[in-house]
């Protein structure tokens, strides 16, 4: 990844607007094989500039309110940018109701976090973990919100920084340019050279083994059903790229509770709480699979251990829980999705299924050094 | 003066890199704007999201729509001199790539939220040499050349996840989901129309030769007044004689096209014209009762 010259940005980004082909512009990308260019708000644009300063926010403590935590408190590499915790605990102690989410080639989602149809960008998302109150996450207030910004204006590390990653600005410490330099640096993290990759986009048709195929063929047939939410170059329904006309979203209720009329746990009902549809009870959007090895305990609440568990409920058309205060048979609630009727399945097959989704794995990405800690290096 | 070459270049690599918008016509034939109106129906009533149809199949079944959408190739349309003449699509519309067309009866609200999208498109525009044409003659579905394409990369309206199964499957032709009266979890009944039999290393390369089954109709009306007609999907005519209240045990909800699905596939593919043996029409595929011209 490197930025143009500017002159040749400029003229490059008028033949763009006119032809509507797609031509290097000031950002290249350097895209795994077989990978559509992303969707980039047109306010703004990529740079080299505003992602190394977004990466260095990212993993600053100073971003919180009382400099106990960064976005990378929440969001570990080497776990495919998750946490592996069920739930995750915030800057001052609370817990949030849902599981941290990797965030891998969350460029090309439509919508972010895992059940809200409003947050269509990066840019959108970001304030949420700084400002959130329920729960505090990063605890940005109010009260402390300049006095948080006023850190990065003294700290040497960000010395120029931010003038150079916002040229076109008079101001340029500011939380516009916070989110948006931050946006920029998320949006690099790509993910597209696993063993599967190598296989279907690189050639390599001994990327897989033979029972990792198996598992291939059976995530793509119509007896497991998978990829009809987990579908495209990106496992997931929700996809956007620079060449998108009409945005697909991806929210489903796949039976994971049934507590009586089809409800789901209180504060934690998906879609439903931000439509109030009744009919959204339970909804919320599929994931990407990508690195899904090292991202566990999976589901929206983080009560999953294993891939094997995880194929089990899905195999079984909804989780049964016999007794406690989520007892009842999601594969029962009548909001799932019509794609979740359960399959048979041998023991091979599921662990067939279990080998493929491990070679989702991209061991280049959970180590790249470009989203690395700056401050560790 | 470096202004001018700039533009001049950047001129220059519109021309040579992108495929021109719209091929300037030759000098001599003029050209005329065909617009072909679609609509789906059952009986009068327009088919929407979260609507309810009474009456469905062979049981008489209640079915809500959840989705509805189709792609449409290489349309013809007869000329006078009884020539079958390429409707030359506008490339100008997300809905249209080359000779192939989405139609979408969807708008993503309701209970299509959750596969849908929000704009809709029941037209299918472009260009014919001057003249009066009487019949029009289409396929439904994905052209070959087209269906076992990247979607990652495709251009649109080839690029919707939701309507693609993966490069040795190809694209979803036809994709009618439905939510019937049975009891949670047996509630849902979707038809997906695609080729099936289709040889290729893996299930994630594209095949080389024509599926075994392409499953990919050619429809023809005549006496067909391009200007006044509407092309109608009749959502009672693709279910005729079709039990939409139940679903086979152990295989996908409602008929999606593929080898074991036979037991709920059998009695709607002649709705299509389509054997289903062959994935192919027997005789023409006029006997068809999804289509027709009001």
């Amino acid at each position: 990844m490197r930025a143009a010259s500017q002159g040749g940005g400029l003229l490059i980004a008028g033949v763009l607007l006119l032809g509507g082909c797609s031509a290097p512009g000031a950002w290249t990308w350097d895209l795994p094989d077989g990978f559509p260019e992303p969707r980039v708000p047109e306010d703004n644009p990529m740079s080299e500039e505003k992602v190394e300063l977004g990466r260095h926010l990212f993993f600053d403590t100073q971003l919180s309110g009382n400099e106990e935590q960064a976005c990378g408190s929440c969001h570990f590499q080497e776990l495919g940018f998750s946490d592996g915790m069920r739930t995750s605990e915030g800057s001052t102690g609370e817990f949030g109701v849902r599981n941290a989410s990797q965030l891998v080639n969350i460029a090309y989602l439509s919508t972010l976090t895992w059940a809200n149809p409003a947050l269509a960008t990066i840019e959108d998302f970001v304030p949420n973990p700084l400002f959130g109150e329920f729960p505090v996450e990063l605890g940005v207030d109010d009260g402390n919100k300049d006095e948080v910004l006023e850190r990065f204006a003294t700290d040497p590390v960000y010395d120029g920084m931010f003038e150079e990653a916002f040229p076109e600005h008079d101001e340029v410490l500011g939380w516009d340019t916070v989110r948006d330099s931050i946006a920029s640096f998320v949006r690099t993290m790509i993910s597209g050279n696993s063993r599967y990759d190598q296989y279907t986009y690189q050639g390599d048709t001994d990327a897989l083994t033979v029972a990792e195929k198996r598992g291939l063929d059976l995530f793509l047939s119509e007896k497991t059903e998978c990829h009809h939410c987990h579908g495209g170059f990106n496992f997931t329904l929700s996809t956007v790229t620079a060449t998108t006309e009409f945005i697909e979203m991806s929210f489903h209720n796949t039976g994971l509770y049934d507590l009586g009329d089809g409800a789901y746990p209180t504060g934690n009902g998906g879609l439903y709480e931000v439509t109030g549809r009744p009919e959204d009870m339970g909804k919320f959007r599929a994931p990407t699979l990508r690195n899904v090895e090292v991202s566990g305990p999976y589901m929206h609440d983080g009560s999953m251990d294993t891939l094997e568990e995880v194929v089990e409920f899905y195999a079984r058309g909804g989780q049964l829980i016999e007794d406690g205060p989520n007892a009842g048979d999601g594969k029962l609630n009548p909001f799932k999705s019509g794609f979740m009727n359960g399959f048979s399945m041998t023991t091979q097959e599921r662990d067939d299924l279990v080998a493929f989704l491990k070679t989702l794995t991209d061991d280049e990405f959970l180590a790249d050094p470009a989203f690395a800690d700056p401050f560790e290096e | 003066m470096l202004r001018p070459t700039l533009a001049f270049l950047a001129g220059a690599a519109l021309l040579a890199g992108c495929p021109a918008a719209n091929d300037d016509d030759s000098a001599g034939t003029s050209e005329m704007a065909i617009t072909l109106d679609f609509a789906a129906k059952v009986g009068t009533a327009d088919v929407v999201c979260g609507g309810s149809y009474e009456d469905m199949g062979a049981m008489g079944t209640t079915v809500q729509i959840k989705d509805f959408r189709a792609y449409i190739s290489r349309i013809r349309l007869r000329n006078s001199d009884g020539d079958m003449v390429p409707l030359e699509l506008d490339q100008d519309t997300p809905w249209q790539h080359e000779d192939l067309a989405l139609i979408d009866f969807e708008d993503g609200t309701g209970a299509c939220a959750e596969t849908g999208t929000a704009e809709t498109n029941m037209t299918i525009t472009g260009t014919v040499p001057e003249g009066t044409y009487d019949e029009v003659e289409f396929d439904l579905g994905v052209p070959f050349g087209h269906n076992h394409g990247d979607s990652a990369t495709a251009p649109s309206p080839l690029n919707l996840v939701s309507m693609q199964w993966n490069w040795q499957g190809g694209y979803k032709f036809v994709r009618i989901d439905m939510a019937n009266e049975g009891a949670p979890p047996m509630n849902n009944w979707f038809f997906h129309l695609g080729s099936t039999g289709c040889e290729s290393d893996a299930s994630s390369t594209p095949p080389q030769v024509e599926c075994a089954k392409p499953n990919r109709p050619t429809y023809s009306f005549q006496n067909f007044d391009h200007a006044n007609d509407t092309l109608v999907l009749d959502l009672a005519g693709v279910l005729d004689d079709v039990d939409v209240s139940t679903n086979t045990l152990d295989t996908p909800p409602g008929c999606m096209s593929f080898p074991a699905d036979v037991d709920d596939c059998v009695d709607l593919f002649p709705n299509l014209g389509l054997d289903w043996d062959s994935g192919e029409c027997s005789g023409n595929c006029g006997a068809q009762s999804f289509i027709r011209v009001e």
